[in-house]
């Protein structure tokens, strides 16, 4: 019999490919354990054992009673079945390509933020438009606490801007995108004890120039020097200019957090450079301590992190609770940074002045910071953050624990 | 399980077509009460046994029911037996704990609440099953003796969980002789893609608008705000609900069914009481059937129809949930429809067929306003009624704000989702289609596949990527 196409013939063999070539194709496929551009583990394929449960558990009873409910509904989440839901979504197969399929329709349908990133003109922005007051509040309260208990502890603070700041006239009002500058003052006007640090002003002046990476949220090196010449002033000594640096292009293949969120490859990569003073350079020991253990390198940069896609961490290290760093300037002036990431760019600048500067990250700290250093030991203090998150922050509240 | 997730698309489904069409025909049955409790099971672990027990009393009802013929007093023991038991779990589980805490509050008492989770789609498959033993008391169809062919109607899953509630009578000849040709197949692939597409691309979107609004003070709304956001739930609804029909009614083709339609551009009527004749048609029907008609329908004078009507309407309006906003919603269409009775139908006849469509869906809308925008927990009625006034005095700017930043966002960034919900409410693409057909007949038949499988590809990484995919009609 010869065989005859027809249109429900040929919508059958359609949806059977689909639906038995891609099951068998995720099935197929080596698992992964995180997905890099993502940034993220992916799910694990559930057990219907609890293993700790059955652990903790007296006898085979008590551990079905403690999981009984973990199977019983789908609205309950975290069921077995939802797991199976949600590692089947982590390992399909082409689950990037699925991503910027969807997010390429969400831009085509009008949506002007995907997963919190608004894309203009070749820049991708994590966008700012609300937050919890009470945070903030408790933020400023804490650091007014700290300033009045160290009061012989000279106290800045920098908050510095995001992209979204120097982009804030080109975008869309109605998405209510708030003003950091507006932000920044308001906080900076609450804060008592501290020297505020205008860094925003010097990177307006600059705004058309790359300070901030195209696909992440953090700002460049060059970003973070005007960051450092505002500091400068305040801290006490004058800045180095543009030209005593050397510009060491590490990678121009960096494809940041922004882009892990959207999977956009429309936006140009970024590039990052490493800025090497030119002449007396400071010979560096970097002790990054890590909750439990402390490695020591002999530079700023731990160039491991450029063949990984989380290339940012280059610098200082990962998010770390503690990271010190000696100089050979025998100044006697040390610096306590109490911090972001975005510090982990500017403290190579910083540590042209300093004998011993103490990056703290509050987020990874939960005591009294007597107990790691000792803080009346300092010369000076700054606190540095990113707009976005010294508004999210809720971990900086801790430091009213420092007596 | 839901029909939109990539466990029953990529695992459930393809295993189950594949074991249902390559065995043979006597041995279908089987596969689908198996499939389908698995179905069930798997989003309900536990309640599996209390909808395979409303089916075992209804399964052997009927066998009583026909075999004692001519013991009018058997029959109807039987008869109340059913009805006891599916009215019994429908009201212990889905309208118990709503009296209770009713109660509470009204009586001031203290009764403990047990709170029993509502086992999903117990208001469809109740429904379901009741239809057959009262079916088979009032003589309008055959005893099915085979268990497995029962138990196969009940847990048939693609009408299991959210309708379109498929009687008996509907596909008792489907039940234990059907013939599933290539045809059924394809049509039946090219509706579910079509349900699939309106579910995850249409409802899932517009509803986060929706999500969004109904968290904001409704006080402080605008009134081009308060307007987007139930105009979204508005079109949420019907895309979420006629999406699952769409599905159901797919599937059930691809095996061989002819499920009963749902629903006719129900937001292109011209009175409420067309609205009900094109929305979630199978329910209306249900009702009629086995409520209105029972009670005397129109029959009995202008006084009782009047009355039948709102009870009617007052349980439909209950069936969606047990709150007092539901009763509301559904006793605000009882009235509007005795309204329209009485003398509106009358009037919508006469004036232009644009103003009587304004009406009837400006008041359907309102409509939503009642049965989405007040928190279902309520019990003081005062309080629901404070709610809905001052969502739809937002609507007319009783905050005094017309437009504000969250309006031009929405329009910004929902504006072309509003005109696709706009296009598939109306009948246009169906036109469409049909004119293609007719001047290029080619090109739709084989255009038509390709489409659909860039809807199904299209849906996939909606399903794949987001974790917003809430079924509306799970809860009733």
């Amino acid at each position: 019999m010869k065989f005859k196409m027809t249109p429900s013939k040929l919508m059958i063999f359609l949806f059977a490919a689909v639906t038995l070539a891609l099951p068998i194709t995720t099935i197929a496929l080596p698992k992964l354990e995180r997905s890099e551009n993502e940034n993220r583990t992916l799910a694990k394929f559930p057990t219907l054992i609890n293993e700790d449960k059955l652990e903790n558990a007296e006898n085979f009873g008590e551990y079905v009673d403690s999981v009984k409910w973990d199977y019983i509904t789908i609205r309950d989440k975290n069921s077995f079945m939802d797991d199976i839901e949600v590692y089947f979504s982590d390992h399909l197969a082409g689950r990037e390509t699925w991503v910027q399929t969807k997010n390429k329709l969400e831009a085509l349908i009008g949506k002007q933020e995907i997963n919190g990133v608004y894309t203009i003109n070749d820049q991708m922005i994590q966008v700012f438009k609300e937050y919890d007051q009470a945070t903030v509040d408790a933020s400023i309260k804490a650091m007014n606490t700290f300033a009045a208990n160290h009061s012989d502890l000279p106290c800045s603070i920098m908050l510095s801007p995001t992209a979204q700041e120097m982009y804030f006239s080109q975008m869309p009002k109605y998405n209510g995108y708030l003003s950091q500058k507006t932000f920044i003052d308001n906080v900076y006007k609450q804060l008592q004890g501290f020297t505020t640090i205008d860094g925003l002003s010097f990177m307006t002046e600059h705004k058309d120039d790359y300070l901030f990476y195209r696909t992440d949220h953090h700002w460049t090196s060059l970003g973070a020097y005007y960051g450092y010449c505002a500091a400068a002033k305040a801290l006490g000594y004058s800045a180095y200019g543009l030209k005593d640096f050397n510009i060491e292009t590490v990678s121009s293949d960096f494809h940041g957090t922004l882009y892990s969120k959207t999977l956009d490859s429309g936006v140009t990569p970024d590039v990052i450079d490493y800025y090497h003073l030119k002449n007396n350079a400071p010979k560096i020991t970097m002790t990054v301590f890590d909750g439990a253990k402390e490695t020591v390198y002999d530079s700023l940069y731990v160039r491991d992190y450029l063949n990984v896609k989380d290339k940012y961490s280059s610098f200082t290290g990962s998010n770390q609770p503690i990271i010190t760093i000696e100089t050979d300037i025998d100044n006697g002036k040390s610096l306590l940074l109490v911090k972001d990431s975005y510090a982990h760019s500017l403290v190579p600048f910083l540590a042209n002045h300093y004998s011993k500067i103490t990056m703290v990250d509050m987020r990874y700290i939960n005591a009294d910071l007597n107990y790691f250093i000792n803080v009346d030991e300092y010369t000076q203090a700054l606190f540095m953050f990113n707009t976005v998150s010294f508004a999210e922050d809720e971990s900086l509240k801790k430091i009213q624990l420092t007596k | 399980m839901v029909f939109s997730s990539l466990t029953f698309l990529f695992a459930f489904l393809p295993l189950v077509l594949v074991i249902y069409y390559a065995v043979p025909l006597k041995a279908k049955n089987l596969i689908i009460m198996l499939s389908g409790i698995v179905f069930y099971a798997w989003g309900e672990p536990l309640y599996v046994f209390a909808m395979l027990l409303s089916t075992a009393i209804d399964y052997f009802a009927g066998l009583i029911i026909n075999k004692y013929d001519d013991k009018p007093k058997v029959r109807l023991a039987c008869l109340l037996v059913s009805l006891i038991m599916n009215l019994g779990l429908l009201g212990t589980f889905k309208y118990l704990g709503f009296i209770i805490n009713s109660a509470n509050a009204w009586f001031g008492l203290d009764i403990p609440n047990p709170n029993l989770p509502l086992p999903i789609g117990i208001s469809f498959f109740t429904f379901q099953s009741m239809s057959y033993t009262i079916d088979l008391y009032r003589r309008n169809i055959k005893v099915q003796k085979n268990p497995i062919s029962f138990i196969g109607f009940v847990s048939l899953f693609p009408q299991l969980v959210a309708g379109p509630i498929v009687r008996y009578e509907d596909i008792q000849n489907e039940i234990d002789n059907r013939t599933i040709t290539e045809k059924m197949v394809g049509d039946g692939i090219c509706r579910f893609i079509t349900g699939l597409g309106k579910k995850v691309l249409i409802a899932n979107n517009i509803g986060m608008l929706w999500t969004t609004v109904k968290a904001m003070e409704y006080s402080e709304l605008s009134a081009v705000t308060a307007w987007l956001g139930i105009l979204a739930f508005t079109f949420q609804i019907f895309f979420d609900f006629s999406g699952y029909s769409d599905m159901a009614i797919g599937l059930g083709k691809m095996m061989g069914f002819n499920f009963p339609e749902n629903f006719d551009y129900p937001y292109m009527s011209h009175s409420i009481s067309e609205f009900w004749r094109r929305w979630h048609m199978t329910l209306g029907g249900w009702f009629k059937s086995y409520i209105y008609i029972p009670l005397g329908g129109n029959r009995k004078g202008t006084a009782r129809t009047l009355f039948n009507l709102m009870v009617v309407w007052t349980v439909t309006g209950i069936w969606h949930g047990a709150s007092w906003n539901f009763m509301l919603w559904g006793a605000y269409f009882g009235v509007l429809i005795i309204m329209e009775r009485l003398f509106m139908g009358k009037v919508l006849e006469k004036i232009p067929s644009f103003f009587s469509w304004l009406y009837t869906f400006v008041l359907v809308v309102f409509g939503w306003v009642m049965f989405d925008a007040v928190d279902t927990t309520i019990v003081d009625i005062g309080a629901m009624f404070g709610e809905v006034f001052t969502y739809i005095g937002a609507m007319f700017g009783a905050n005094g704000v017309f437009m504000d930043n969250f309006a031009t966002s929405s329009i910004m960034n929902y504006g072309i989702m509003f005109a696709v919900c706009i296009l598939g409410s109306s009948d246009l693409i169906k036109n469409f289609a049909t004119f293609i057909r007719e001047k290029a007949p080619k090109w739709m038949q084989y255009g038509e596949p390709v489409v659909n499988l860039v809807i199904m590809l299209t849906a996939i990484s909606y399903i794949a990527t987001s974790n917003y995919n809430p079924f509306l009609y799970f809860n009733f």
